[in-house]
């Protein structure tokens, strides 16, 4: 009975305490719109105790350019299937480490978006396994089940709804990460699918020498500072020191790289909700620049593979 | 004292999952905007990532993104029943306005054709005359 008490107890005093209300530390929002359904009561100190519940780190948001944009411009230059350019889904078992793990379930999500893209379903769904695997060994729950796998095998003939089967995977990995404060861990999946993407396009350039992809590689400046920013900001025990030197030695190539900018005022079609950027940009490489920049992505990606 | 601490970890632990399940319906809420009125057809597909902060009459959340020239994007916001809470604004990288909602009556989503690959800063806030503080969400979808 004094167990049960102990236990009943809790739930009665903060029924109390959410039905009362008012208070100096409360605030309490009535919403007549919402028929009186949408009423929270917050208190200063369960503001400050979901602090770590944001998808923020440090008051910070981020974001990293997803690698489905990367790839789609690069399908639309070069043709053909390059199986060269991806990496072993059967790799999988060699990754042992947390870092290894996070970054390659990035480096496959990418490789899993070529394959797609390329409509080669049955490199896809290898990568999508593989994914699976990682994804339990990193803990991160229901994001790569197997109804996301049969709803992706389903869906084989329709590109487009792989992709956002994919994404969808993808996004639930992240949320569940960033809920549980593991921002390292979705970092270093953001930054993996990143660099992979980047990989890509250092390849096709070489064999297409396509000026589009060139300048979409130019473009990845802001990323590259973003993900040196956060594994920077997660490096206490020095797990990530090598990649990101590896990674600020590619900055300084960047830093190298003209960028040119001019506002031009935007269009809004209020009808279709839609608004055109139409500011003008420009990236300026040198030729020697790019071959360096190349040349480091490319053994970024090796080293991590491995 | 020990009896307080046990019965603030228990409050804590429940008002985190409470917010925690406010934050999960809304992501759901925010997903399904992306494949809303998609004239051309086609669905937005979502960047992967979620952008979800709580926010109050004194926070906004502020991240920085790199949209692709010929890619046309959405951006979709919520933060509870309601589809006009958040008020969202879109700056260039010399914090130039670009867009705001705020001129659209709130509208929880908008599509951005983007002509050259930029910088832009994504500024999300409560519209306080409708809500004052909670979980907002942010989700970006782009259009092969």
């Amino acid at each position: 009975m004094n167990f049960l008490f102990k236990l009943i107890l809790p739930f009665f005093l903060i029924l109390l305490v959410v039905s009362c209300g008012g208070g100096g530390n409360e605030i309490i929002v009535g919403d007549d719109s919402t028929g009186g359904n949408e009423i929270n009561v917050i208190s200063d100190n369960v503001l400050d105790s979901n602090g770590a519940m944001q998808g923020a780190i440090n008051g910070k948001m981020f974001s990293i350019p997803s690698p489905i944009l990367m790839i789609t411009l690069i399908k639309s230059k070069v043709k053909t299937f390059d199986e060269k350019v991806l990496t072993d889904p059967e790799a999988v078992a060699n990754f042992t480490t947390t870092f290894k793990r996070a970054i390659n379930m990035g480096v496959y999500g990418a490789d899993l978006g070529y394959a797609t893209m390329y409509e080669n379903n049955t490199k896809a769904v290898s990568y999508l396994s593989s994914i699976e695997k990682l994804s339990d060994e990193l803990g991160i729950a229901g994001a790569f089940n197997q109804t996301l796998l049969e709803r992706f095998i389903e869906n084989g003939n329709n590109p487009d709804s792989m992709l956002i089967i994919m994404s969808e995977g993808y996004r639930e990995g992240d949320k569940f990460l960033k809920d549980n404060e593991k921002h390292d861990v979705a970092t270093l999946i953001l930054a993996g699918g990143w660099i992979e993407s980047l990989y890509f396009a250092a390849v096709s350039y070489e064999t297409s020498k396509n000026q589009e992809i060139a300048n979409r590689i130019g473009e990845q400046k802001t990323g590259l500072k973003t993900i040196i920013e956060l594994l920077t900001d997660y490096n206490s025990d020095e797990y990530y020191s090598t990649l990101i030197t590896d990674l600020q030695g590619l900055e300084v190539e960047f830093e190298k790289i003209k960028y040119n900018y001019q506002y031009i005022e935007p269009m809004t079609d209020a009808a279709n909700h839609k608004t055109t950027i139409k500011s003008k940009t420009s990236v300026v490489i040198d030729a020697k620049v790019l071959s360096s920049i190349i040349a480091k992505i490319k053994t970024i990606r090796n080293s991590l593979i491995g | 004292m020990k009896k307080f601490i046990s019965l603030t970890t228990v409050f804590l632990a429940l008002s985190s999952f409470s917010f925690g399940q406010e934050c999960d319906s809304m992501v759901n809420i925010c997903y399904k905007q992306l494949s809303l009125d998609s004239k051309s057809g086609k669905t937005f597909i979502s960047d992967g990532q979620v952008y979800q902060a709580f926010v109050d009459a004194e926070t906004s959340a502020e991240f920085k993104v790199t949209l692709y020239g010929g890619s046309t994007y959405r951006i979709a916001t919520t933060a509870g029943v309601g589809d006009d809470y958040v008020i969202f604004n879109v700056y260039d990288q010399d914090h130039t306005l670009l867009f705001s909602n705020s001129g659209q009556d709130n509208h929880p989503y908008w599509d951005f054709k983007i002509d050259n690959t930029l910088d832009v800063y994504i500024e999300a806030y409560l519209d306080l005359d409708k809500k004052v503080s909670g979980c907002l969400v942010v989700l970006i979808g782009f259009q092969k």
